[in-house]
This record gives structure tokens, sequence and C-alpha cells, in this order.
């Protein structure tokens, strides 16, 4: 799991978590990024050309954390160069236009690519996009709902255009992952970025 | 300019840009600061070596291509310059991929576990000349993520242009090139990933070996489970063909006992079951349906069964066995074919199969012996084609009794008759061997006789006998390694040095025992029956072996009693294997030759021998010690 330290502060290590962005072309994977990134949004934006990802440190449950967020290059639909996406990833974001109804029925590809393919343990958030567009939804909230919680996914209903759910998504996604890292922590392994216990002597 | 055009030449040139930071600032500051800022530095160099290895590539072609897109752009016609770019975007993004599929992994995890060299890195991302901030990996990834941008961003690029403008028209023609781009990028990679999960498949079956270890850079074409056909019975083995050569290994002894035994293996999917056997040099390899077929015929229905597959080489030849005809004819034709691709590449000549002569006789006259291959060796590449000759530079020797194979798992064709196979040795290759010396002139008479001839069981046994009834029979001398050419074919062998011989193990024993000696003296008495080549087609069938391995319950009893005289297992069950059958026998060769066990170079085979003398079939003693010898050979 992409959960490494990059700082060099023992009491607050700064972590690094790779989230990637999968779902159909056009839901607005893209947009999601840069809104979370840049709060900004371009409605006829071009395709994805930049660079490889993107970064934002945020601090997360008072702890540090630096979100790669990696956007997709068209290659996740490709069988041998989607892993090379989407390895080390400690959680991925499976985005759908709540508009599109193909796009929807294509996001358990990717959940069975993830789980047979995918890191192990990799932390799901299911994202129903462009719910501006209440007026050609084609995907119920329930249908969405459904689906994440048997994927074992966190689910939203987002709009990267008006900014809604677009920071809690990526904030739970984080939240998710920090408790999975601490519970695979051994137990009595000493936190590094745990504050130290406070002497109770009286002497001290 | 065409502006469709002039924004793919600048997202070419970013990239090209981006690039030649990743080379500038990480590439070569890591290969040359490598050994300071790594403990692993082997593992390092080898790991950039096969990641940014085309990166120089990439970067030429990047801007090679900006370049002309510009200058197309000019013309409107820049999906032509896509097509004409096609070949060179997928030669190197392809490579790319591949090491960065390869290599990237492992470059990650030095980074995580040496600190030195991720504080480097991190160093490198924050020289000026890293004017974004791009990370290692953000850069590294950059070459595997354009060929996909590519149709991304020309089938962003076709939906906004007006169908009848000319710019969409070249739009949709480079989105198809751009496609078969990212498709040949991904078939590459593709198999890649097919092929290391072979060739580590194949390596987890082998016993680790300094060989099996040097897999990882192979090609693997195929491998799997098979049946070799021995002597003594099928045995459980396994084959793992690359695009050089071919290896094979038997399972290891326990399964083995356990498989004679009617047991089932302990393990079928355990890890190292077996242990590699030999290596064929792929150039020499010819696999051929029946034994016929390697005269050049189409083969017959006298040859191998349907689901047996002939291998000859010039180091080894012998039948493997597969699950089903259909499974063997798979294995034939990519042994096959793999062999001749090899030969191409190396502009040998393909000489067809026909270079070894095979005769398949069978009928009533082929007793207990079901089938009996014999010969096949010497340079079957290079052999002019029409010569002949009476006997070939090397023997090798296997038969199979199929009364012996109750517990043969394959499915056999119902009333397959026993089958014998000879084969007629190829005349000698070029370069010729060296002049023999002038033979000794030997009364033609049925006198005894001592020859001496050399002993090189690395080299093979270059004598190769047949067991008669009750007698040692000398089927053929290889003339190259025993250079007596006075022996014929059909002499009975009658003793080793001072001792006799009564079974070909007593021989084999023998041998062995003189290993470090530079030769040794046979005692032969000249066959009466005229000295004609048993090879040749027309003559009379070569009386088939007549299994003459000691009942394994009498062994164990003879040893049982030898021990309760006192006397230590491991010479009891070394004498038997010397081939001692009573008591009196026994006890003898342990005053002569007892000693300390532990220390003996033959106790090893000697407990095989004995192991396998236990168990209804026995090995075949000819296979067990033979190294294969490629330097010293000429004919290989």
């Amino acid at each position: 799991m992409a959960f490494a330290s990059s700082g060099t502060e023992p009491a607050q290590r700064c972590r690094e978590i790779k989230i990637v962005l999968l779902g159909d072309s056009g839901v607005g994977k893209s947009s999601i990024a840069q809104r979370y990134v840049t709060d900004t949004f371009r409605p006829h934006g071009e395709s994805t050309i930049g660079a490889s990802f993107m970064s934002k440190m945020i601090v997360n449950n008072g702890s540090p954390c630096k979100c790669q967020i990696w956007d997709t290059a068209g290659q996740e639909k490709y069988h041998s160069l989607a892993p090379m996406y989407y390895r080390g990833a400690a959680a991925a974001i499976l985005v759908y236009d709540m508009t599109k109804k193909s796009s929807f029925e294509k996001l358990q590809k990717w959940v069975d690519e993830l789980k047979e393919r995918g890191p192990e343990g990799i932390v799901l958030c299911v994202a129903a996009n462009k719910c501006d567009l209440e007026e050609g939804r084609e995907v119920e909230v329930a249908e969405g709902a459904e689906f994440a919680q048997k994927s074992g996914a966190d689910f939203f209903e987002t709009s990267a255009k008006n900014d809604e759910n677009v920071g809690r998504i990526f904030t739970t996604l984080v939240t998710n992952v920090q408790r999975k890292s601490e519970a695979a922590r051994p137990a009595g392994e000493a936190r590094l970025d745990a504050a130290p216990p406070k002497r109770t002597s009286c002497c001290g | 300019m065409d502006k469709a055009a002039q924004e793919l030449a600048d997202t070419e040139d970013r990239l090209a840009s981006d690039l030649q930071v990743l080379s500038d600032v990480f590439v070569g500051p890591l290969r040359a600061w490598a050994p300071q800022v790594s403990a692993e530095l082997p593992r390092l160099e080898q790991t950039l070596e096969r990641l940014f290895g085309p990166l120089d590539e990439v970067c030429a072609s990047c801007g090679e291509f900006a370049a002309e897109l510009r200058e197309a752009g000019a013309t409107a016609t820049w999906a032509e310059c896509f097509e004409r770019h096609e070949t060179q975007l997928a030669r190197s993004y392809g490579a790319y991929a591949l090491g960065y599929a390869r290599a990237w992994q492992d470059l990650a995890a030095m980074r995580s576990s040496s600190v030195a060299l991720d504080a480097f890195a991190r160093a490198c991302e924050l020289q000026p000349a890293n004017q974004r901030h791009l990370t290692l990996a953000s850069l590294a990834i950059m070459p595997v993520q354009r060929p996909p941008r590519y149709v991304l961003l020309l089938g962003e690029l076709g939906k906004r242009l007006e169908k009848a403008n000319a710019d969409a028209t070249n739009a949709c023609r480079a989105l198809e090139c751009a496609k078969r781009v990212a498709k040949a990028v991904d078939e590459n990679v593709e198999r890649e990933h097919a092929r290391r999960a072979s060739t580590s498949r194949a390596a987890a079956n082998f016993k680790k070996c300094a060989e099996t270890e040097a897999w990882g850079a192979l090609n693997a074409v195929r491998d799997g489970p098979l049946l070799r056909i021995t002597k003594h019975g099928p045995v459980d083995a396994y084959a793992a063909l690359f695009d050089d050569r071919l290896c094979y290994g038997d399972a290891n002894m326990k399964d083995r006992a356990l498989q004679k035994m009617g047991a089932a293996p302990e393990s079928p999917g355990k890890e190292e079951r077996y242990v590699l056997h030999r290596t064929l040099k792929l150039e020499n390899v010819y696999c051929c349906r029946s034994a016929t077929e390697s005269r050049g015929g189409a083969g017959d229905a006298r040859g191998l069964a349907p689901w047996e597959l002939l291998i000859v080489s010039a180091q080894k030849s012998f039948v493997l066995g597969a699950e089903s005809a259909e499974a063997a004819a798979a294995w034939r034709d990519v042994i096959s074919d793999a062999a001749s691709k090899r030969r191409a590449a190396l502009a040998v000549k393909d000489a067809p199969p026909r270079a070894v002569k095979a005769f398949v006789k069978r009928g009533a006259e082929t007793r207990a012996t079901d089938f009996d291959i014999v010969g096949l060796a010497g340079d079957l590449v290079a052999r002019p084609s029409g010569a002949r000759r009476d006997l070939g530079p090397k023997i090798s020797h296997t038969s199979h009794t199929l009364a012996q194979t109750k517990t043969m798992p394959l499915p056999r064709p119902p009333g397959l008759a026993p089958q014998t196979y000879e084969a007629e040795l190829p005349p000698p290759s070029s370069p010729p061997p060296p002049p023999r010396p002038p033979p000794l002139q030997l009364p033609d008479t049925n006198d005894d006789f001592v020859v001496t001839v050399p002993v090189d069981l690395q080299r093979g046994l270059g004598l190769e006998l047949r067991n008669g009834a009750g007698t040692v029979e000398v089927a053929a001398l290889a003339p190259d390694s025993v250079c007596s050419p006075q022996v014929r074919p059909g002499d009975v062998l009658l003793s080793v040095g001072d001792e006799f011989v009564q079974t070909t193990e007593d021989v084999v024993a023998k041998l062995r025992q003189r290993r470090a000696d530079a030769a040794v003296s046979l005692r032969l008495r000249r066959s009466a029956a005229p000295s004609t080549n048993p090879f040749m087609p027309g003559s009379p069938l070569i009386s088939p072996p007549v299994s003459q391995e000691p009942d394994a319950a009498s062994c164990e009893d003879l040893i049982q009693n030898v021990v309760a005289m006192g006397f230590g297992e491991h010479d009891a069950m070394k004498a038997v294997a010397a081939g001692r059958r009573n008591v009196d026998a026994v006890v003898n060769w342990i005053l002569d030759n007892g000693g300390p066990v532990e220390e003996d170079p033959d106790l090893a085979f000697a407990r095989r021998l004995q192991a396998e003398q236990q168990s209804p079939r026995g090995s075949n003693p000819f296979d067990s010690g033979r190294q294969p010898h490629v330097a010293g050979n000429p004919f290989a």
C-alpha cells in the first residue's frame, strides 16, 4: 500500500497516499481532481494530457498527509498498462456519470479488476458525478449506494462543477486509509507520529 | 499552420522537455552517484539500465516527431506524419514500457529500503533544472502514458472538429494510428508478463540450481509436465522449452519411489518437485512424430504411440509422453517451430530430421521389450546428406518395457503391440574426427582378446553394452572415444580389468570405480556371427534386452543377511550394486573394497541403484551418472 513516509520529523511524519481515479471516459474524473487540487472547473476542459499526477497536502485528524492524485491517461483501457496506473495505490475513486447509465454499469468491471490485479487492501469510494444535472438523472441514488455497499466502498454524489462533496470524498478516503494502516500495524509497534506519552511521575 | 498539428507538436515538445529533465536531473546523477547512494550497486545499475535504457531513443523519437509534425502542419497532412512514425513510436515506447514493467517496482523497493537513495532522489527533484518540480515517479511514467494519451487527445480533437474539416479527417486517421501504437505497446508488455510468468513457473518446478537461477533472462516458450520414457519405464518429468534450449528434469527420488510403488506423489503441486536432468541446445533438437519420420518420410502408424514424441539431438535422444495425442502434437509443433527459428537465427543449416535414420520393427520377434531406441548423435546439422556410415560417433541407448508400466497413467491405444526402434547413426560431421591410430590386426577367430580403452564417463559412455542371455555383449563402441576399431558390435565382453562381468550393472559399477583411471582393459570374445552392422536395414533383429535385474526381495534379503553378519549396510548395498548376488561374493567384495562409506564418492550411486533395484523397475544406469559434455565434444 502506498503509505510512505516522506517527512523528516519523527513526531509529525508526512505520509503520501496514492489515489487513483477510475471510470468511463467523460464522467468527470479530471474535473474532480482539478476541483480538489486547484479548486477550479473548466466546463469544456481538454482531455487529460497534463502531468501524471497532482499533489495536495492536507492535514487529516492532526496528521499531515500528501495526496498523490493520479488522473487517468487513458492507459486503464489497456490490459497490461492499467496495472502500472493503479499499482501502489492506497485508494481508488470509482467515478460514474449519474446522467449516463452505461458509465455506472462499467464500474463493476473496475471493481473486479482491482480485486484481481490491484493492490491488496485498496480503499474504494464511489462517486456519482454531475449531480448538478438532476433533470438528466439516469442512475438513482439507491442504485449507486447499493453498488457501493456491495463493493465495500463509501458512496457520494458529487458535482465538480458546484464543488459538492468533492472534498469529502478525499477526506473520507484518507481517513479510511489511515485507519486501515493503523489496524494493520503490529501490536506493540511504536507510533512514530504519535505524541510521546505524558509522564505521570510527580518527580519528573 | 494547422492548429491541430500545432497543438500536437506542442504537447510533443513538452514531453520531450520533461524527458530531458528526467534524463539530466534524475537518471544522469543517479548513474553517476550510484556507488555513493546505494549499497547494492550492481542491482541499482542493472535496474537503472533496464528502466532507462531506452530513454535516449524515446527522447530522440519525441524531438524528431515534434519537428516533423510542425513541418507537416504547414501542408495539412499531419496524419501522414503519424503514420510514418507509427513503427518508430511503437518500438521506442514499447521498449520503454517493457523496461518500466520490469524495473520500476525494483527501483521503488530499493528506494524504500535505502534512505540514502531516497534522499538523493528527493534532492534531484529540487534541482533548478526541474522547473515544474516533477517527481521521479511522475516523469518516469510519462513515456508509458504517452501512447494512450495520443488516443485520448486525438479522440477529443476529433469530437470537437467539424466533420467536413480537413483536420477532422487528419485527426481520424491519426487516431487509428495512435490506437495501433497503444495496442502494440500494450501487447509488448503483455507478452513480457506472460514470458515472466512462464519462466517463473518453469523455474519454480525445478530444484534450485545455478542454471535455473539464470532462467530469468530467458524467453520461455512452453513448459509442462510430461513423462520421460526410460529403459525401466516412464518417469514423471517436466520439460521447459525456451527459445534457445530445451530443459527437462525428472521428479525427485521420493516421488519417483512413490510412483513406482503405485502411490500418488506426495505433493503434486509442490514446488521444486523436479531435478534438472539435462539441457539441450535447441539448434540441435529435432522432434519427430515417429522414428520413421526421422528418415524424411511422413511417418507411419508403426511409429510412436500418438501421445509420444521423439526428441532427437546431438546430446541426447529420448522419448517423451504427453497426456494425450493432442498435447503431444502441440509439444511437437512448438518444439519444431522453436528449433527451426533458433537454427534460422544462428544461420545454421536446417537439416531435415532424416539425418537420423531409424527403422521400426515390431512383431513377435521383439519379445518382452517393447521398444528399443538406439543411437542418434553426432552433428545432426552439418552432416552432408546421402553419406552413410556404419556407426556414428556417439551412441545412446534407451529401451522401455511396456510390461513394466502398470502404473503408467497415460491413455494408451488399445492393442498397441510392442515395438522396436533401431536407428542407424549419421555419418560424422565436419570437421572430421581426428585420425585414429592404425588398428591392431587381431586374428579373426573366436579366441579371447584384450583391448585397452579410455574411460570417459563425463562425455557419456563411449561403450554401449547390450544385455544378452547371461552375458554382456558389446553392442557398439564409439570409435572416437574408445579408439578400438577392432572391437565389433556383437563381441562378448568377458571382463573389465581383472574382474569378470556378468551383467550390465557389473560393467557400469566397475567403470565407475575406475573413474580416476585413464584407461581400462576389456577382455572380449569375438562373436562367431558375422560382424554385420545390426543397424543397417535388412539386418537381423538385435535380440532385445532381457532384464537381468535381480529380484528386489532377494536383494533385500541378501543385504539383511550380510548386515546380520556384522557388516555395514552401506557396504552391503554397495556390494549388491556392484553385482554380487550371494552372501560369499558380497562378503568378499566388502573385504576387498569396504571402507568408510561416508567418504566414498560412489555411495550416492550405490544408494540410488539399490533403491531402484528394490523397485520392480530399476533406473537406467546409463542415465544416472551422465553429464552433458559439450565443450569437449568435437561433434557438438
